[in-house]
């Protein structure tokens, strides 16, 4: 073993550690109910889950300026999911419902996140 | 001899893109972007440390295309192109340092860059740094695949080192 692959074997176990404990860290359940939808770096909704209706299930239609569309669904118990797409990927359908603090759904071809945000402190 | 090299990859660049499509068609392990086994990475460290430099980038950039095309998933071609640009830079950087023993920690490198490369693709064109936060998981599940695709990859070139000796002897002798 070259001093060379000894310092590269070093990297490699330290960024995996990190990245490790950086899951973890990240994956903490949200506390805060509000949400925020954007495209392409524009805020197109701020909703607080805790204002919907707990039994009924609401959807938003979203269209993408390139044509394509998503749409959001807030369902049972204030969850907010993408629940159908019309992008070749299907990713942020598959990504379920928003539980976590820091991770938001992405959907790529159409640029869009919905992600956990803070209560504004100005009542919104 | 140009023929036969040209042929050689040629035939790693099908068996690279069957390899990549095959795979398309699993179901998918994690809900996160990008999190794959990447199989056909296998193919991409064989190519740095059994050709040219020229030949391997070569060999990945026909690999993405094609591979893009075949899947019929061309949006998603610019992630490809910056995590494969980038893991192909820095495998073939590092094979100056790692020996053909260590080619796996060569193709954990290059899986982690591979997906570096994608989220700097992804938090650029969504603009939308909270794209970043996938980051982390991409890179422990990077290092696995990596882990898997290098060893693979080892270990089918050390069986192939004795043959291609063998093969280059033989020629010798009959020239």
């Amino acid at each position: 073993m070259t001093k060379g692959v000894k310092i590269c074997l070093a990297a490699a176990v330290t960024i995996f550690a990190a990245a490790a404990v950086a899951v973890v860290i990240l994956h903490r359940p949200a506390e805060s109910t509000w949400v925020e939808i954007t495209q392409d770096g524009k805020v197109l909704y701020t909703l607080d889950l805790a204002t919907f209706d707990d039994e009924t299930t609401q959807t938003i239609r979203i269209d993408s300026p390139d044509g394509g569309y998503n749409i959001v669904e807030i369902g049972e118990g204030n969850t907010i999911r993408i629940s159908e797409a019309d992008c070749p990927d299907k990713t942020c359908v598959k990504t379920g419902t928003l539980r976590y603090e820091s991770v938001p759904i992405v959907c790529l071809p159409h640029k869009l996140v919905i992600k956990r945000v803070d209560e504004p402190k100005d009542g919104g | 001899m140009k023929t036969r090299r040209l042929t050689e990859l040629a035939l790693l660049t099908a068996a690279a893109l069957i390899i990549f499509i095959v795979e398309l068609r699993l179901p998918d392990l994690s809900s996160i972007p990008g999190v794959k086994l990447g199989l056909a990475n296998i193919f991409t460290v064989y190519a740095v440390y059994s050709y040219r430099a020229r030949e391997a980038a070569m060999l990945l950039l026909t690999r993405i295309v094609l591979g893009s095309v075949f899947s019929s998933n061309f949006s998603a071609i610019i992630y490809s192109l910056a995590g494969g640009a980038l893991c192909i830079a820095g495998i073939l950087l590092l094979k100056r340092v790692i020996p053909i023993n260590f080619l796996w920690l060569c193709s954990v490198f290059g899986a982690m860059l591979h997906n570096t490369g994608q989220i700097g693709a992804a938090v650029v064109l969504t603009r939308s740094p909270a794209v970043f936060v996938h980051y982390p998981m991409l890179v422990v599940s990077g290092c696995i695949a990596g882990l898997f695709t290098g060893l693979c990859a080892q270990y089918v070139l050390k069986r192939l080192i004795p043959v291609r000796k063998n093969e280059t002897t033989s020629k010798e002798k009959e020239e």
